[in-house]
């Protein structure tokens, strides 16, 4: 199916809206997780009621953000703001603190202030609600400060066609990365010590399932929040350089985006977490398998030559006397696996090995990466000696493997070109004195088609010399059928073309060669009747 | 931003390492798949794209030419976005947008296409084909593609001349002629009743048998012109405030007559000391050998259109070299912006063998008048031209 762009005005406008939407969910994630860090950190902390603080923050950063922003306020004047916003947010928080035992206990609450003002103002109460909005609030403050940077680039770059928008966007991009993964990593520390039953207090119970939920999803609506900006970055890119964008783009990358998801969150839930095996033991388990594989591999071909040979010997011996009895039976995979197996089942093993190998894939990435960043360090490491040697023994390896890969790529090939051969040359049925049309290349067609024009002038009485080229053969014809001096001398050229160049001959032009030859066969044809006539 | 992805695996895996971090592989494996899978995904697609360009590969002068892009993915993963970026000159540059993203399916086509304007003659190349593909998530480096390009000529302009007269002196051709030197025994202009002194090779026996009067026929006289163009391109001989116009010019001169010619079902060829880009490393452009038809004027007018100027040869060296191997008779129509002495003996030369020159000034050339009066003293027919608004001297 085809379906060609149009130049469509695609709007970052709206992902960009959806983004600050996701901004603010994940804040209130952030804030439940940190909310209950709280909770297990300081027992007895009214946390009933956190949830709507939270969702309130966050919807209040996110919006004086955007009214900061859009009023570009002075410096002296947006501080003036925010500690205005601030003196009435802990006002709030304090209410709200106060309130959990009833407008009694903010009325004792507010009589003790004259006795020890900072202590019952700041009680433990206040102070870790106030923890908690705040961790909200500034979480969702530094997304929506990158968004609107984003969304200020961009409004920019509309104006200005020539700027490189792509340059200017990566870094921003990195930089919400950045945020997503520190604040999500904090979240991962905060969340691994809650898990952490050594450190929990006797008879306490943490919800463990709820607050990974709570921290995976926060990881996965960064993830979107990502996607999204590297839908909008490239928007904006393709708008400013005045591409035409397919009509549908945004449609399908909404699905295909989704799909993406649903299936890495289902491989990321599916795949093992724990492992069953230590590091060694899997190695070790996974090589002998692969010995077991080969020797199995070995004996069965053995198997297979023995029947072959007590075949071939029957011809020979006595038929009286029965042939040695030399079969081999191929030996059970329980056999060949060693002891350690039968410990463990195939599911424990499979998972085992895919833990280790995406752990030392891991790995390897961020050592790959940290080298990358530090090009002196790896030089230095290069010119360590065992380092080098197994740097030398790496390429070595990974030449020979690139050899042998080519070699048999190359066998497989020729193998692949010669039954090809073999095959067109079977259905060539030229020696048959038939040529099926259809399966000629047009540059073929094109030869075929002044062949038989050559033939037929011939059988009318305008033969090609031997001596003749096709041009000098074209004049000729020309003498003959002067009212087609055009379609003869196209039809020549085309032939010219077809079998003295290296030009592309496309179908159009085969087709113009067979629509040349139809017309010259009509007139070759008329000109004998009227030669006839004669 | 893979650095930091690399710390952050880091961190997960020592919090995985110490407490009982399952959640923190599951994080893991959402942050290192996105990236994995996504480098892997813009990986096949380079892999299973292929690209197809359709386009008329000649162009005559001022005529737009359609490009199509045809594109398929034959791979079972579905192309997100593939940004197109067509590499052009901007000579024939396209005025809508040559750029293009389109998204595509599993084992999906799509079509793009801009229209090229044959403004300018030239050789060109169209391409190579940029293309950029990624995820949709964005961790790994979209990945690039650069695909070969092609190639389009476009010919010169060409101006239908309807009065040019060029002499020659080749009989027995198809061009009517007024000396009766040139009389074609093939072409029987009439009869009439024979007068003392007629040939009897010209008596009509059927004729006077019919009317009983001695008859006689009349033969038409017809000549056959052959031309050879010789295109001076010497750069260093067209006036340097001009060049780039009056070699233009030139080269559109001699289209047009090399297209008259053709037309008056005549032969012609080209002798030029331009360079060709598209014949690495030779020194000289091979002559195109007077020949007649349709397929052997767009060989001209191929060649016409790659040619540019150089400094190698100059016109008299290349009459020196070329016009010996011309036959008797042939007409040679010298296009050139500067004619000296040296340019005049040669051309006396030249009519001396036989061959027949009509010399042809582009562009504007010094002293012309001073030029036109020697070209009188050696008996050349001369034109200059100064535009192509003053070629339509020829097309009245």
């Amino acid at each position: 199916m085809t379906n060609a762009p149009q130049a469509v005005p695609l709007d970052e406008g709206r992902p960009l809206l959806v983004a600050r939407l996701l901004v603010v969910v994940m804040a209130v994630c952030f804030g439940f997780t940190v909310a209950e860090f709280a909770a297990w950190g300081f027992p007895g902390w009214p946390s009933g009621g956190i949830a709507v603080v939270c969702v309130l923050m966050a919807t209040e950063a996110a919006l004086t953000a955007w009214f900061l922003k859009e009023r570009a306020l002075p410096g002296i004047q947006a501080f003036a703001y925010r500690a205005g916003e601030w003196v009435i947010l802990l006002l709030l928080l304090k209410l709200f603190s106060e309130l959990h035992g009833g407008p009694q206990a903010l009325w004792t609450n507010i009589r003790q202030w004259r006795q020890d003002f900072p202590i019952h103002l700041f009680n433990r109460d206040f102070v870790v609600n106030v923890l908690v909005a705040y961790a909200t609030w500034q979480t969702c403050l530094l997304f929506t400060n990158t968004l609107l940077t984003m969304e200020k680039t961009y409004s920019e770059a509309s104006s200005t066609v020539s700027q490189a928008i792509s340059e200017q966007n990566q870094p921003l991009r990195v930089t919400l990365l950045r945020h997503l993964l520190v604040s999500g990593g904090f979240l991962v520390i905060l969340g691994g010590a809650m898990l952490q039953t050594a450190l929990l207090p006797p008879g306490r119970i943490v919800s463990g399932s709820w607050i990974t939920t709570l921290i995976v999803v926060y990881f996965i609506l960064g993830l979107i929040l990502v996607g999204l900006t590297n839908f909008t970055a490239l928007i904006t890119f393709w708008r400013t350089n005045r591409v035409a964008v397919q009509k549908d783009l945004a449609g399908r990358w909404t699905i295909l985006s989704i799909v993406f998801l649903v299936i890495l969150i289902a491989a990321a839930v599916w795949l093992p977490t724990t492992y069953e095996l230590g590091l060694l033991d899997t190695l070790g388990l996974f090589l002998r398998l692969l010995f077991g594989l080969v020797q199995l591999f070995y004996l069965v071909l053995l198997y297979l030559l023995s029947l072959a040979n007590r075949a071939i010997s029957s011809l020979f011996d006595n038929p009286g006397e029965p042939a040695p009895d030399i079969s081999i039976i191929p030996p059970t995979a329980s056999e060949v696996l060693p002891q350690v197996a039968r410990q463990v089942t195939t599911p424990e093993f499979v998972k085992s090995l895919f833990f280790w190998a995406i752990f030392l894939g891991v790995l390897i990435f961020a050592f790959r990466q940290y080298l990358a960043a530090n090009p002196e360090l790896a030089r230095a490491l290069k010119r360590v000696g065992p380092l080098r040697w197994l740097g030398a023994l790496w390429d070595w390896l990974k030449e020979a493997f690139q050899e042998v890969h080519q070699s048999v790529g190359g066998v497989i090939r020729r193998g692949v070109n010669r039954l090809r051969a073999g095959r067109k040359g079977s259905r060539d049925l030229r020696t048959w004195g038939y040529v099926n049309l259809r399966r000629l290349t047009p540059r073929q067609k094109v030869r075929f088609f002044y062949l038989a024009l050559v033939r037929r002038g011939g059988e009318t009485g305008l033969s090609r010399h031997d001596w003749q080229t096709p041009s000098e053969y074209a004049q000729t014809l020309e003498s003959g059928i002067e009212a087609e001096t055009d379609t003869v001398e196209a039809m020549t050229e085309a032939f010219l073309r077809a079998r003295y160049s290296r030009e592309e001959v496309s179908a159009v032009q085969a087709r113009q060669s067979q629509g040349y030859w139809e017309r010259l066969r009509r007139a070759l044809r008329s000109w004998r009747a009227g030669k006839e006539e004669e | 931003m893979l650095t930091e992805l690399a710390v952050f695996f880091l961190l997960l895996l020592a919090v995985a390492s110490i407490v009982d971090g399952g959640f923190a592989f599951t994080i893991l494996y959402l942050f290192f798949g996105t990236a994995l899978f996504g480098w892997l995904w813009a990986r096949q697609t380079g892999k299973h794209i292929r690209f197809t360009r359709r386009f008329e590969r000649r162009a005559f002068w001022g005529e737009t030419i359609p490009v199509r892009i045809e594109i398929e993915n034959s791979g079972l993963l579905p192309v997100p976005w593939l940004h197109l970026h067509e590499s052009l000159p901007v000579d024939i540059a396209p005025e809508g947008p040559s750029q293009h993203v389109i998204s595509l399916g599993p084992h999906g086509r799509s079509e793009v296409g801009y229209v090229l304007h044959g403004r300018k003659r030239g050789y060109y190349t169209i391409g190579p084909l940029f293309s950029t593909f990624g995820d949709v998530i964005g961790l790994a480096r979209p990945q690039e593609r650069g695909d070969s390009p092609d190639h389009m000529t476009v010919f010169p302009k060409i101006i239908p001349l309807t009065s040019l007269h060029l002499p020659s002196r080749s009989p027995h051709g198809t061009l009517r002629h007024h000396q009766p030197i040139f009389e074609d025994p093939s072409r029987i202009l009439n009869k009439r009743d024979y007068v003392a002194g007629d040939s009897l090779r010209r008596v009509d026996w059927k004729a006077t048998a019919a009317t009983g009067r001695m008859q006689v026929k009349q033969y038409e006289p017809s000549i056959a012109l052959e031309t050879a163009i010789f295109l001076n391109l010497n750069e260093r001989e067209y006036a340097s405030m001009y060049r780039i116009d009056a070699t233009e010019l030139a080269i559109v001169i001699a289209a047009s007559i090399a297209n008259w010619v053709v037309l008056q079902k005549q032969s012609v060829g080209l002798v030029t000391n331009g360079i060709d880009p598209h014949l690495d490393g030779q020194l000289f452009v091979p002559p195109v050998p007077t020949r007649k038809g349709r397929a052997h004027l767009l060989h001209l007018l191929e060649t016409l259109a790659r040619l540019q100027p150089s400094d190698r040869t100059t016109l008299v060296e290349m009459l020196g070299r070329q016009s010996p191997n011309l036959p008797w008779g042939t007409t040679l129509v010298i296009v050139t912006g500067h004619v000296d002495e040296a340019l005049f003996d040669e051309l006396f030369q030249v009519q001396r063998r036989g061959q027949n020159v009509v010399v042809v000034l582009a562009g504007r050339a010094m002293n012309i008048k001073k030029a036109l009066q020697q070209a009188e003293q050696f008996g050349l027919p001369m034109y200059a031209f100064q535009d192509e608004k003053a070629l339509d001297l020829w097309r009245r």
